[in-house]
């Protein structure tokens, strides 16, 4: 099983922390690549945040309307699907 | 190439009196074009008929005095409550941040300065208003440390570095009309226009043609993004 952590993004130099604003997935849904993880905020910034691939959440480690810092730990997802012959 | 350089730069569009909802879905369809169609970046200038906006954050006790006839809309912006009216000229910018010259990142943050820089330039070569940013906060002021007022506001929203909503510059609004909401989350900004500025200073203000306006300060706007790198 590959499990990935979603982290808060770094939209600029200058950012070290942001707010999460909201969930667009509940613990145990499935996603596809491109779909809205997560909305966060950052100096009058919004920035939505798309899987970058096929998954299921697993975890969401951060609550709305908290501040997490940039490379902080947002949510535990595992990578879908888990076919085909693993290399090793 | 004279051809070349007058063909580069983030191009303006005017779009004149528009409903809210309008507005986002023709900036909608243009984040399309520029996401699927790497169509080039561009300024949307427009006015907006009574609206009041919260970004996501917004809590309700911020909006508890906002008459029955003005509407109210969420918008997928940063930022909190907002008015926009007749005699404001917002700008929408759907630019791609990662289209930037050199080795420079894409970052929201220098594009946020950006936009705060080329209003703040229109501000003083047009209109002689000397404005600045504060430490921490996001948008454009003017008058002393001690009592700031705010002329312009700002919220943008980035999906895939591709930048949506934009900034609202005071013109000639009904200042009054900010009191129904706490402006931007800061109960103590005081709200001001280019006009109330013009008036405080002794000087009469003689309002332009709102395209006329919206060129003056797409020119000084194109030329802090392009000092950025934010160049088409």
């Amino acid at each position: 099983m590959s499990s990935v952590n979603i982290t808060m993004p770094k939209l600029g130099e200058a950012m070290t922390e942001g707010i999460l604003l909201r969930w667009h997935v509940n613990e145990g849904d499935a996603f596809h690549e491109g779909d809205i993880l997560a909305e966060i905020e950052a100096d009058k910034a919004n920035m939505e945040i798309e899987a970058q691939f096929d998954g299921v959440v697993m975890k969401l480690c951060a609550a709305p309307g908290g501040a997490a810092p940039v490379d902080g730990l947002l949510a535990i997802v595992r990578r879908e699907p888990e076919t085909g012959v693993e290399p090793g | 190439m004279p051809g070349v350089l007058f063909m580069t730069g983030i191009h303006p569009e005017y779009w004149g009196m528009i409903s809210y909802s309008d507005a986002m879905a023709r900036m909608d369809q243009a984040w399309r074009l520029a996401h699927e169609h790497g169509a080039p970046g561009a300024i949307f200038y427009l006015e907006h008929e009574e609206v009041i906006t919260c970004g996501r954050a917004t809590p309700p006790s911020h909006l508890h005095r906002i008459p029955h006839d003005l509407p109210v809309h969420e918008a997928p912006r940063g930022g909190l409550a907002t008015y926009h009216g007749p005699g404001q000229l917002a700008g929408y910018c759907v630019i791609d941040l990662k289209r930037r010259a050199g080795p420079m990142k894409p970052d929201i943050h220098e594009f946020i300065r950006a936009i705060e820089e080329g209003i703040s330039r229109f501000l003083v070569v047009q209109h002689q208003i000397s404005c600045y940013s504060r430490e921490g906060l996001t948008g454009v002021w003017t008058g002393s440390a001690e009592s700031p007022r705010k002329i312009a506001s700002i919220g943008i929203s980035v999906r895939r570095w591709i930048t949506t909503h934009g900034f609202a510059l005071n013109v000639e609004p009904d200042l009054a009309r900010f009191e129904c909401i706490v402006p931007c989350g800061n109960s103590k900004d005081e709200m001001t226009s280019i006009r109330r500025e013009c008036e405080l200073a002794g000087r009469q203000y003689d309002r332009l043609p709102q395209n006329l306006i919206a060129a003056q300060l797409h020119e000084c706007m194109k030329a802090a993004l392009a000092e950025k790198g934010w160049l088409e």
